[in-house]
């Protein structure tokens, strides 16, 4: 069965309560709200939300040529006046869930990336070398592989292929679903 | 007084960027994009991976002619010199080699190895020439300076914090406590009252296929099960100082001298404070 958005994040809350009740190892921050990550990526360019739910051709399809999963049949997005996109997703990986907001140019290429939620077992406050995370400018075209685009360095490893696949899976719902609408 | 929270994956890691002011939504994003880009720049000018950045340009020609430094460049190097002094060489960024021979970091020379040390890095006011080639390597002390640059841009705020990874810099560091990783538990920090206002923190968490800190003085990897954190007057000095701290622990008296603190997290979770000559 699938759950749709809601009930998963509901499903979601739960398994991390437990979590939290039970070893009190979670912690959360919280950065913008959905309002402000709009600003912060697209200024005041006008958006309207458009109600997307993949039908499962297309979350196989997208499955197939982004290499993740798609756990979210319905999407949380926005069209900008100008082609462009807003989204917002969620990253799902082990040890962290992490609510990104996306920003896609109307050739699908991405514009910026923020965070809006960090929910973490354990975290990255880890030394490591400089690394960036470059994937600004990419688009499906060039699909993003650790150690090829993006440099994985000890201690970013976990939440930045998680960003990675992230990215990827938007992109690629880009290219098969919101190019056409 | 309005409050803007924001974290975005930047430098291998997630950089959080935190200010309050009388200030609408609208200007805090303006003010901490300024942050965001500062980050960026000091990144384009210090990364080792970016063939392109000035970091690349004066470990592929350094040896053959004096370069011409960008004043962030000068700054970082200034104090990377001063610290190799006062260490006697337990910090020394000559260290990019031993990190491509580990493969840390991507050989982009192809270069035979050349034993220079700090010792063969010569700066002046305004330029550095190097007697051997060297490959250097500012993993060690850039990130610190770059939340520094970054906090900077932050200044008209009220209040202002700027976290790259656990390096971390704040203006109300005497009444914001810090959360530092347990190295023994992968769960809850332990905080702690921030005795500087910037802190950086060392140590080899979770890392399968090895450290990737060097000892300088045996060019080798050395792993702790202990975390050092130091607090300090600047985000560079801290980030630097965490790296002394890690490998000699009798640099107590040295970093009390620097106006620092520096403090121990074992894998038990049992904090010690460091004192002067111990």
């Amino acid at each position: 069965m699938k759950l749709d958005r809601r009930e998963f994040g509901k499903s979601i809350a739960l398994a991390m309560a437990g979590l939290a009740l039970s070893s009190a190892r979670l912690s959360a921050k919280t950065y913008l709200t959905i309002d402000q990550a709009k600003q912060v990526l697209w200024g005041d360019m006008p958006m309207e939300q458009v109600a997307v739910t993949l039908t499962s051709a297309q979350a196989d399809a997208i499955e197939d040529s982004s290499d993740t999963n798609v756990r979210n049949e319905k999407l949380n997005v926005w069209k900008t006046q100008d082609g462009g996109w807003f989204i917002v997703d969620q990253v799902i990986g082990k040890h962290e869930n992490i609510d990104i907001a996306v920003a896609l140019t109307a050739q699908g290429k991405v514009k910026g990336l923020e965070i809006l939620t960090y929910r973490e077992t354990y975290g990255f406050e880890i030394e490591n070398a400089a690394w960036r995370a470059q994937f600004y400018g990419k688009d499906a075209s060039e699909h993003l592989k650790l150690d090829e685009q993006i440099q994985n360095i000890s201690g970013a490893t976990l939440s930045s292929r998680h960003i990675t696949d992230g990215i990827n899976r938007l992109t690629h719902t880009w290219v098969h679903v919101l190019k056409m609408l | 007084m309005n409050t803007l929270n924001r974290c975005r994956p930047l430098l291998g890691t997630f950089v959080e960027v935190s200010v309050s002011a009388d200030a609408s939504d609208k200007e805090l994003i303006i003010l901490s994009n300024k942050a965001f880009d500062e980050i960026e720049r000091i990144h384009g000018l210090m990364s080792f991976h970016e063939e392109v950045s000035e970091l690349s340009i004066l470990n592929k020609t350094a040896h053959i002619k004096p370069h011409m430094l960008s004043k962030d460049m000068w700054v970082v190097l200034s104090q990377a010199l001063a610290l190799s002094v006062l260490t006697d060489g337990l910090f020394d960024v000559s260290i990019g080699q031993e990190l491509v021979a580990q493969g840390s970091l991507p050989n982009h020379l192809a270069r035979q190895h050349s034993k220079g040390t700090w010792k063969d890095i010569v700066l002046d006011e305004e330029s550095v020439f190097f007697k051997k080639p060297l490959l250097l390597d500012l993993g060690g002390i850039a990130k610190g300076y770059a939340v520094d640059c970054a906090l900077k841009q932050l200044s008209p705020a009220n209040s202002a914090l700027v976290n790259a990874g656990g390096d971390l810099a704040c203006t109300d560091w005497r009444t914001t406590p810090v959360s530092i990783r347990n190295p023994g538990s992968k769960g809850a920090g332990i905080t702690l009252p921030m005795s500087g206002p910037a802190v950086a923190t060392s140590g080899c968490y979770f890392q399968d296929e090895g450290s990737v800190m060097i000892d300088p003085q045996t060019r080798k990897p050395v792993e702790h099960k202990e975390s050092v954190s130091v607090f300090a007057p600047t985000c560079m000095l801290a980030d630097a100082l965490t790296k002394v701290a890690y490998l000699d622990k009798h640099s107590g008296a040295l970093i009390e001298k620097l106006n620092a603190q520096a403090v121990t997290i074992d894998g038990q979770g049992n904090v010690t404070m460091w004192e002067a000559g111990k």
